[in-house]
C-alpha cells in the first residue's frame, strides 16, 4: 500500500534500453508512462480550453507556481478549492517551485540559505521564497505533483558553488517535505542536482533517495540544449541519474520537449517530461511534423492545401489546411487555438507511439524509424547516436545485434 | 435566395426569412438576423470547434473583403471558395467591403476605386478587380463595391460623390456580375449611401432602380468601429424614415456595423432585417462580458445583482474639459461601457459568480468572474476566447428575443427594458 496518493506500476519493461511502459495513478486521473507534460504557465493552455486537452486525452499537465502565486495568489486559489476548480481542469496538475523562473527572469535574485531572495517585479520591494513558502503557494494551488524549492545552478557553473548547492539541495528538501500540510493529496518531489559532476549527482541521488518520496526529478540540466557540446554532457548526467533512481518510482526530466530529446530519453529510461517548446513554437506559426517543424508562415506554404500531416487525426488537421493557416498564422488569434492543438497531438501521439512500442517489444525499430524520419540524411546529431549507443542502440551499424550483452 | 416576410408589426419591424441558398438549400435563417462577423475568415478567437460550442445552427458569415485580399490568389487556386478554403464550409457567407467592426480611415475616396487597409497597407481596389475577388472567393451572397465614406460632418459635395461613385459601382457590379460564370447566380446586396442628406438618399435609390439586386445595404452613416457605435439617433432617424420609405418592402435590408443593442432594437423597429455580430466583438476585445437584458421582462427583474455605475461618454469627455476628473480616465474609457462589464476590473478579483447569472453559455456554466479576470488581468489568450463566446451567445439570444417580440407584438416592452437598465447603470456617483 502506497504511502502516497501516486501509485506506479511498470507495465512492460524495453529488452535493449532502459526505457519503459507504466501506468501512474495521481488523485485527479491515471498517467501513462513516459508522459509529456504541456506547459500552462498562468492557469490555462495559452489558446486553448481545457476541454480540447482532454479530447486530445492529455492527463496531466503544469502550472507555474512562480506565475499563479503572484497572480492570481495562493489566498485566491485556497479560498475556491484549488488551481483544478480555478481553470475547470479536471484531470493531473503538476507545479514546478517557483525557484527556477525566479533565477532565470529576475536579475536581481540572491540565494541565501534562507532561500530566494529578489525584487519584487511589481513593486520593487524585497522578496524571499524559502522553501516553507513555495511549498505553502503550492499546497494553495493544489497540483497533484509538487516540486521541492531547489538551489538551481546553471549547468554552465563549475566549481564548489555547484557542491553547496547540492548540499542546500537536500537541506531544502527536508525542509520542504516538513512544510507540507497537504501529503495524502499532494506527492512531493526532490530534484537531483550536481551540475555536470558526476560525483556530485551521484551523491545527490543517493541523499535525496534516503528520504520517503513517491517519484524523482532530474534537474539543472535544461539550458543544455542549444546543441553541440553541451548536449553531450547534458545526455551522460541523465544516463547517470537515471542509473541511480529506483525503478519503480517516476523519473521526471524537467525542461526537455523536442521530439529528438524525448525519444532518447525515454531509451535513456526517463518517465515524466515538461516543455514550453511546442505549446510555444505554435504561437509562432510553427506546426510540429515528423521531420521537424512547418513555419507556416512562409510563402510558400500559401497553395498547400494539405493539412499539417495527413496522418494526423486532431481535430485542426481534419479540418484547416496549411494554406488556410499561411493566411491567419500569428494574425489572428484562431491560428494560435488550431496549431496548438496541432502541436500538443503531435507530442502526445509520439508518446503513445513510444509506449506502444515498448508493450511490443519494438522499441529499437521504433527508434530507427523515428531518426531515419527526422534526419533523411542520416546526419543525426553525434550526443544522440552516444547516448543511444550507451543504452545498446547502433544507429549507425543497425546490423549489429541489439542485445545488451553484446 | 429568396426573401420571405411573414410578419409585419405595428412600428415597420418585421420577421423574416432567407432561404433557397444555392449550396445550402436547407438552411432557412430568420429575420431580423445576426450575420457573424469575422477576420481572415475565422470568427475572431473562435475555431470550428469553439464555435459549435457557441451555438450548433445554421449561420452566415460575413467576410470582409479588406481581411481577405491579400490572400485570394491562394484562394483562387483552391479553386472551391472561401468557406471550404477556411475549413467551415457547413457555414454560409457574405462578402462584404470593409470590416465593419474596425474604423475605415476616413477621406481615401479615389476617383474610380477605393481603398482598402490591409496589413500591408492602402490597397486601390477598383469594380473589376472587385468582382474578380469575389469570383475567387465563390461567396453565397456579396455586397456591391461602395463608397461609404460618409459621416453626419460630411459636406454636400462629398456626400454627392459618394452616392456618385457607389451608383456607378453597383452598375458595373452588376453588369459583370450577370456575364460571369462562377457570380451570375449570386445573390448581390446594392448599397444606398447618400450620408445623411435625405436627398442624395433618395436619388441613390431612384438611379439604382432596375438594377437585379437581392437587397439593399444601408452605408455612408459611419466609417465603421467605434464610429458605429456612437451613432445619434436624432440625426439618423429621418434619414431612416425616408430611405426605407422608398425602398421595396419584399427586399432584406442591411445595416453593418457595432450599433449598440438599443440602437439595433430601434433600427429592427424601422425595418431593417440584417445585422452583424461585431458589437459582442469589440465588447470582447477590450474584455467585457455582455450583461444587459437580453429577454422580455417575465415579472422578476431581470438583473439583480448592483452593477457599478457607467458614465455616459459624453459626460466623460464634458468632465475632462472642463477638469473636474483626474487623469486617470484615458481615451479608452471614451467608449460606453454601460451594456457590460469590465472583466479587468480588480472588483472581479474574487467574485466567484459566473458573468451572467443564468446564462448558460459555456463560460458561464464552467467558470468564475474571477477566472475571467485572472485570464484578462494576465493577457491569456483565453481570456478573449471565452469572452467571445459569452458575448457571441448573449447576442444570439438577444436575437431570439426581439424574434419573439415581434411575434408576440412586445417589442416595445423589450426596448423599455432595455432602457430602463441603462438608465439605472447612468445613475450613481460621478467620482466612484
Amino acid at each position: 500500500m502506497s504511502r502516497h496518493p501516486l501509485t506506479f506500476q511498470v507495465l512492460a519493461q524495453c529488452k535493449t534500453t532502459k526505457a519503459k511502459c507504466s501506468l501512474m495513478t495521481l488523485p485527479h486521473h491515471v498517467v501513462e508512462t513516459p508522459v509529456f507534460m504541456p506547459v500552462g504557465t498562468q492557469g490555462s493552455l495559452k489558446g486553448i480550453i481545457p476541454e480540447q486537452l482532454e479530447q486530445l486525452n492529455c492527463q496531466i499537465m503544469l502550472g507555474n507556481t512562480y506565475h499563479l502565486g503572484n497572480r492570481p495568489g495562493p489566498d485566491l486559489l485556497e479560498s475556491c478549492g484549488g488551481l483544478h476548480n480555478f481553470m475547470g481542469w479536471p484531470r493531473n496538475l503538476l507545479t514546478d517551485s517557483g525557484g527556477f523562473q525566479m533565477v532565470s527572469l529576475l536579475d536581481l535574485a540572491e540565494i541565501t540559505e534562507e532561500g530566494v531572495k529578489f525584487k519584487s517585479p511589481y513593486d520593487g520591494s524585497e522578496c524571499l521564497l524559502t522553501p516553507e513558502r513555495s511549498i505553502e503557494i503550492q499546497n494553495a494551488i493544489g497540483a497533484d505533483i509538487i516540486m521541492q524549492l531547489d538551489d538551481v545552478v546553471s549547468s554552465t557553473v563549475s566549481g564548489p558553488r555547484v557542491e553547496e548547492a547540492m548540499h542546500r539541495t537536500t537541506r531544502w528538501l527536508d525542509r520542504c517535505l516538513k512544510a507540507h500540510k497537504r501529503p495524502e493529496s499532494q506527492n512531493l518531489f526532490p530534484i537531483v542536482q550536481g551540475g555536470l559532476d558526476p560525483k556530485l549527482r551521484t551523491e545527490s541521488a543517493k541523499q535525496l533517495m534516503e528520504r520517503e518520496v513517491a517519484g524523482f526529478a532530474v534537474g539543472g540540466l535544461s539550458n543544455l540544449f542549444s546543441g553541440g557540446e553541451g548536449k553531450d554532457q547534458f545526455w551522460r548526467m541523465v544516463h547517470l541519474s537515471t542509473d541511480l533512481l529506483p525503478n519503480d518510482k517516476p523519473r521526471y526530466l524537467m525542461g526537455v520537449g523536442f521530439a529528438t530529446d524525448l525519444v532518447v530519453c525515454c531509451a535513456l529510461g526517463c518517465d515524466m517530461f515538461d516543455c514550453v517548446f511546442p505549446t510555444r513554437t505554435a504561437r509562432f506559426g510553427c506546426a510540429l511534423v515528423d521531420s521537424g517543424q512547418l513555419n507556416l508562415k512562409l510563402k510558400l506554404f500559401g497553395q498547400d492545401f494539405r493539412p499539417i500531416d495527413e496522418k494526423c487525426d486532431c481535430s485542426t488537421c481534419r479540418r484547416y489546411t496549411r494554406a488556410y493557416l499561411h493566411t491567419v498564422a500569428t494574425i489572428e488569434t484562431v491560428a494560435c487555438n488550431l496549431i496548438t492543438v496541432h502541436n500538443v497531438a503531435y507530442q502526445l501521439r509520439l508518446m503513445r507511439n513510444i509506449r506502444e512500442s515498448i508493450m511490443n517489444g519494438t522499441f529499437v525499430e521504433f527508434i530507427f524509424n523515428f531518426m531515419d524520419t527526422m534526419y533523411p540524411k542520416k546526419d543525426f546529431p553525434v550526443w544522440a547516436t552516444d547516448a543511444l549507443r550507451a543504452v545498446n542502440v547502433d544507429l549507425i551499424d543497425r546490423t549489429k545485434e541489439q542485445n545488451p550483452d553484446s | 435566395m429568396k426573401f420571405t416576410v411573414s410578419l409585419v408589426a405595428k412600428s415597420s419591424a418585421r420577421l423574416g426569412s432567407l432561404s433557397e441558398f444555392t449550396r445550402i438549400p436547407e438552411a432557412v435563417l430568420e429575420t431580423p438576423l445576426l450575420f457573424l462577423h469575422t477576420r481572415g475568415a475565422a470568427v475572431p478567437h473562435l475555431s470550428y470547434d469553439l464555435m459549435q460550442m457557441v451555438s450548433t445552427e445554421n449561420h452566415i458569415l460575413q467576410m470582409p473583403l479588406v481581411t481577405l485580399v491579400d490572400h485570394t490568389k491562394n484562394v483562387k487556386a483552391f479553386g472551391k471558395g472561401i468557406a471550404e478554403f477556411a475549413g467551415l464550409k457547413e457555414y454560409l457567407n457574405y462578402v462584404s467591403v470593409q470590416d465593419s467592426g474596425t474604423t475605415t480611415p476616413e477621406g481615401y475616396h479615389e476617383k474610380n476605386s477605393i481603398s482598402l487597409w490591409t496589413r500591408g497597407g492602402r490597397k486601390l481596389i477598383d469594380p473589376q478587380t472587385y468582382i474578380t475577388c469575389i469570383e475567387a472567393l465563390k461567396p453565397d451572397m456579396f455586397q456591391a463595391i461602395v463608397d461609404g465614406d460618409t459621416t453626419s460632418n460630411s459636406s454636400v459635395k462629398r456626400v454627392r460623390r459618394s452616392v456618385d461613385d457607389t451608383v456607378k459601382f453597383a452598375g458595373i457590379c452588376a453588369d459583370l456580375k450577370e456575364k460571369s460564370e462562377v457570380l451570375k447566380d449570386t445573390p448581390m446586396l446594392a448599397c444606398i449611401t447618400g450620408g445623411y442628406n435625405i436627398k442624395e438618399r433618395l436619388r441613390c435609390i431612384t438611379e439604382l432602380k432596375g438594377l437585379g439586386v437581392a437587397g439593399y445595404v444601408l452605408e455612408g452613416f459611419h466609417t465603421n468601429g467605434e464610429s458605429a457605435t456612437n451613432l445619434s439617433w436624432e440625426d439618423l432617424e429621418p434619414v431612416l424614415t425616408e430611405t426605407l420609405g422608398s425602398l421595396p418592402d419584399n427586399l432584406p435590408r442591411a445595416f453593418h456595423g457595432p450599433v449598440t443593442p438599443i440602437i439595433l432594437l430601434k433600427l429592427v423597429s424601422k425595418g431593417i432585417d440584417i445585422f452583424d455580430a461585431t458589437f459582442p466583438w469589440l465588447v470582447a476585445e477590450r474584455a467585457g462580458a455582455l450583461i444587459f437584458p437580453n429577454t422580455l421582462p417575465k415579472g422578476k427583474a431581470p438583473i439583480t445583482e448592483t452593477l457599478p455605475s457607467v458614465k455616459s461618454p459624453a459626460l466623460i469627455a464634458q468632465n475632462e474639459r472642463d477638469g473636474s476628473l483626474g487623469n486617470e480616465n484615458n481615451k479608452d474609457e471614451l467608449v460606453d461601457r454601460v451594456f457590460e462589464i469590465n472583466l479587468k476590473d480588480k472588483l472581479y478579483f474574487n467574485d466567484t459568480r459566473p458573468l451572467v447569472e443564468d446564462c448558460s453559455c459555456y463560460c458561464c456554466r464552467k467558470y468564475s468572474r474571477s477566472y475571467v479576470h485572472h485570464l484578462s488581468a494576465t493577457s491569456e489568450l483565453q481570456g478573449p476566447i471565452l469572452l467571445m463566446m459569452h458575448n457571441l451567445h448573449h447576442y444570439i439570444n438577444f436575437f431570439r428575443s426581439i424574434h419573439l417580440a415581434i411575434r408576440e407584438d412586445q417589442l416595445q416592452a423589450l426596448h423599455s427594458t432595455l432602457e430602463q437598465f441603462v438608465t439605472s447603470r447612468r445613475s450613481g456617483k460621478l467620482d466612484d
